[in-house]
């Protein structure tokens, strides 16, 4: 099982973990994820009186000894967890060394390969200023090829639209479950309504902002004709000393707004520079923030 | 305003060049980023709008152009132009007497006046020329008329007051002089208006300016002093000492007499009121020798006049031999005379006169026969000598003056004018001889002056004519005695007002004498002639001259009430301004120089590039 992505050895690593989230929702299939649906999972729930149509397996027969009236035992059910992979392919990702977008693609396969390998649903989406073609939630090992394939085959195209296309996907997407979204947030028309309709939906929603160090600390002053890699807006100007400091300012007042956000949102936040390597931010910084087991 | 120099506009040229450059070194490179918005949010912070933002960016543009103008502008020499109705060329007379050292709260005099002068300069309209003189003990032209006025600045700030009594009068009437009558003159006179009379002056065809710098008023000063020995007794000295004060208030002035090494002589205090003069007559104790200064120990505004000084000399003796007719004018005359001691003969042969000769430095031949001279001095009185270059024809009957050599040392100051002589020898001088005094007919006064040979011939009887009546005649006869035999002895000495020449006598052919001046300089100078003529005495001191072993010394005093007296002229008012200028003839402009302003604006400019530059916006 090869891959342009990552390597097996990183595969090998990638396969001990799964993937946690922090709400607990109802699954399509049967698996070990504990899950708001009473079932037939391993453990106890509650006791609820016997109704025609019961199933006579789950009657407690000793309480009805003692009590002379029939009480089911009602368990938990264990189901798989749907895990939605939003990937903002605007043009702004194909910026930095290595490009976002290419960041992107490794980190989404790679959780898309844990929650493959730990038998939960794996979909994925690509988003610009539309939501792209998805590839719908799919369960199974052998669904990663095909996870593969659909982020190497991820184009890089037009602007962003945060709000729209996730309030879109939260209306259009049938199943909840953990929706990462790997983007870079830069979006002049905010972000904050598209993570609302995602967190306040059916999903644990969980941001991976994409920065390249070039965004934070700009390798370029004098006078310029900048463009605006999505809009391909030009602004003239002469950057110094003094203006650079202020960007940098800002960027990080940005960032900072955008911690906040999800902080007050209960939505989890991670910001990656893609100067780290991407297997660190899996295995150590997913990790560390629990995202990770 | 003009430009004196537009040709250098063309600098201006390179302000396109500047703009291509910047245009050249600020080509934008272009550089995608993620996103504007955080951009746009920053620069509206930073800027608050675009059109500062801009100006911010092209401020080292902006700059270089503004420097490109304002050194082009420098170069290009600009001046301010004012237009002026007086268009004429400026005759200024400085007052550089004595009394322009009196000292004011702001400076002295003097200083006041050069800075007057240097702003009639500044005003001098362009193409305008000016004229310099000073108006000293004689006035002298500096510069003549100059349209440089660097050249006349440095004109005006190289004078110094001088130590000698001022004479405005003459410096005026030379400065008159040049304006030939013409309306295109003025004369500037700058002075503080401590003049002596100044009539006589056309004022009416070309108008003076005054310009009087005051301050000062307060001023008691030594107006006169004279030293002699008492000719009766031995090591004993007179001096008479006038002090007068000058000053509206009474002072009580101290006075000190000083010898060699400020040993006191005479020590007084004298009570002067307001305009009164004290004359003090003292014997001062001897021996004295050298210097002796007289000083008023008082702090006031022309502290010049203060001192005065007196040599004090070894007195000479001179045996004079009288021969012939007794002469009551000339015997009560040599016998005045201080030093000089009187034989008398009847006649003197030729075979005694060497013998003679020995004894006396002077033989004097009045009416009598002459033997044959060879050498020696000789007065000849209404008689000729034996000698072919002075040639006698009778007689003439009231022979008229005609003309006399009044620099020659033996007509020094003496005036002859309407001399009258009942009867004179014709005399005619051949070669070898000269005539001094020229009369219808003949020669009234001759000499031989050929060493060792020194003869002085008078072709007239004094008794027959009016000279022993007359001033000339001491004067004449002193001169005599000193041109025919001048002081021997190691040490001489002289009185002489500052800026006053003094003529000195040699006894022996001199080519050259040393001069150190109150301030102990010394300087050389060439001796062209006997009797010498030092013109240099302009300090009030004692000046020493050296000829090889003998000093002679001189006392330099201002002495001059008129130049003590620091109040401004009575007659100050008979040639200011009384009559209307001329009608202007051609408007004018004074140009006032700017580059230097100019120039210290763009220093500014480069500062504010360079600290543009520094701050980096």
């Amino acid at each position: 099982m090869q891959s342009t992505l990552f390597d097996a050895e990183f595969m090998r690593k990638l396969e001990t973990l799964r993937l946690l989230a922090r709400k607990v929702f109802r699954g399509q299939s049967q698996n070990d994820r504990t899950t708001l649906r009473r079932g037939m999972g391993l453990e106890f729930s509650d006791y609820r009186r016997y109704h025609a149509g019961d199933d006579f397996r789950y009657i407690d027969w000793n309480v009805y000894s003692r009590l002379d009236r029939l009480f089911l035992k009602i368990f938990t059910a264990e189901e798989d967890l749907t895990i939605h992979l939003l990937v903002d392919t605007s043009r702004s990702m194909q910026v930095g060394t290595p490009p976002k977008l290419d960041y992107a693609r490794r980190i989404a396969a790679a959780l898309g390969y844990i929650g493959l390998n730990g038998l939960d649903r794996v979909g994925a989406v690509s988003f610009a200023d539309e939501l792209g073609r998805p590839m719908p939630p799919q369960r199974g090992r052998q669904q990663i090829f095909a996870l593969f394939k659909y982020f190497e085959d991820l184009p890089c195209q037009g602007s962003t639209d945060l709000n729209r296309v996730l309030s879109n996907y939260a209306r259009q997407s049938a199943q909840g479950g953990l929706a990462i979204v790997l983007s870079d947030l830069l979006d002049a028309h905010g972000y904050a309504r598209g993570l609302d309709a995602l967190a306040y939906g059916r999903f644990d929603v969980l941001v991976i902002q994409l920065v390249d160090e070039t965004e934070l600390y700009p390798p370029f002053d004098g006078a310029l004709r900048l463009q605006d890699i999505e809009s391909t807006q030009q602004r003239r100007l002469t950057v110094n000393r003094r203006l650079l400091e202020r960007y940098r300012q800002k960027v990080l007042d940005y960032f900072n707004e955008i911690e906040t956000f999800c902080a007050r949102r209960n939505i989890e936040y991670l910001r990656a520079s893609t100067t780290i390597p991407f297997e660190d931010v899996v295995l150590r910084y997913l990790r560390r923030g629990f995202y990770l087991q | 305003m003009t430009w004196l120099n537009p040709a250098a506009l063309a600098f201006l040229g390179f302000i396109p060049v500047v703009l291509l450059l910047h245009t050249l070194r600020h080509r934008r490179r272009d550089v995608q980023v993620s996103t504007f918005f955080l951009w746009e949010s920053v620069l509206r912070e930073a800027h608050g709008s675009l059109g500062w933002q801009r100006l911010v960016q092209n401020l080292p543009l902006l700059f270089q152009i503004l420097l490109i103008i304002v050194l082009t502008a420098a170069l290009a020499n600009p001046v301010l132009t004012r237009a002026v109705t007086d268009n004429k060329d400026i005759i200024l007379v400085l007052d550089v007497s004595a009394s322009m050292q009196t000292r004011t709260s702001q400076g002295s005099r003097f200083t006041q006046a050069q800075q007057r002068a240097l702003e009639v300069l500044q005003n001098l309209p362009s193409g305008r020329q000016m004229a310099l003189i000073t108006a000293g003990r004689q006035p002298q032209v500096v510069e003549f008329f100059n349209a440089d006025k660097d050249v006349l600045r440095e004109a005006i700030m190289r004078q110094q007051p001088t130590d000698a009594s001022g004479n405005m009068r003459e410096a005026l009437i030379l400065a008159l002089s040049f304006t030939q009558g013409s309306g295109t003159h003025e004369v500037v006179a700058i002075g503080d208006g401590a003049y002596g009379p100044l009539h006589g002056m056309d004022a009416q065809r070309s108008p003076i300016r005054h310009m009087q710098v005051t301050g000062g008023e307060k001023n008691v000063g030594i107006t006169r002093m004279a030293l002699r020995k008492v000719q009766d007794a031995a090591e004993t000295y007179d001096m008479l000492l006038a002090v007068k004060n000058f000053s509206s208030q009474p002072v009580q002035v101290p006075l000190q007499v000083t010898a060699v090494l400020r040993k006191p002589l005479l020590e007084r205090s004298v009570a002067l009121q307001p305009g009164q003069e004290e004359v003090i007559v003292a014997t001062l104790p001897g021996p004295l020798k050298g210097t002796v200064q007289a000083e008023v120990l008082i702090d006031d505004d022309f502290p010049l006049d203060n001192r005065a000084y007196g040599v004090v000399a070894t007195p000479t003796q001179t045996w004079v031999l009288l021969v012939g007719e007794s002469n009551y004018f000339l015997e009560t005359l040599l016998t005045s005379l201080p030093g000089l001691l009187v034989n008398v003969a009847p006649q003197v042969s030729e075979d005694t006169l060497p013998r003679l000769l020995e004894a006396n430095q002077l033989i004097i031949f009045n009416g009598v026969q002459p033997p044959p001279l060879r050498r020696g001095h000789f007065l000849l009185l209404n008689t000729a000598p034996q000698d072919q270059r002075l040639v006698t024809e009778g007689t003439v009957q009231r022979p008229q003056v005609l003309d006399w050599q009044r620099q020659h040392p033996l007509l020094q100051f003496v005036d002859l004018t309407a001399l009258h002589v009942e009867e004179a020898l014709v005399v005619r001088p051949e070669t070898g001889a000269q005539s001094l005094v020229d009369a219808t007919w003949t020669s009234l006064l001759s000499v031989i002056d050929e060493p060792p040979l020194r003869v002085v011939m008078l072709a007239f009887d004094l008794m027959r004519s009016d000279l022993p009546l007359r001033v000339a005649f001491p004067v004449l006869m002193s001169n005599l005695l000193r041109w025919l035999h001048p002081p021997q002895e190691e040490m001489s000495a002289g009185h002489v007002q500052a800026g006053m020449p003094h003529t000195i006598f040699f006894d022996k052919p001199v080519s050259h004498i040393t001069v150190q001046d109150p301030q102990g300089k010394q300087r050389d100078y060439s001796v062209t002639g006997n009797p010498w003529t030092f013109a240099d005495a302009q300090k009030v001191g004692t000046y020493i001259l050296r000829t090889g072993e003998a000093k002679h010394y001189l006392a330099v005093n201002l002495l001059d009430a008129a130049e003590s007296d620091i109040n401004p002229s009575d007659q100050l008012a008979s040639f200011a301004p009384g009559v209307k200028p001329a009608a202007p003839q051609h408007a004018g402009v004074v140009e006032t120089p700017l580059w230097l302003y100019v120039l210290l604006g763009a220093v500014v400019v480069l500062l504010g590039e360079g600290y543009v530059w520094c701050k980096d916006f």
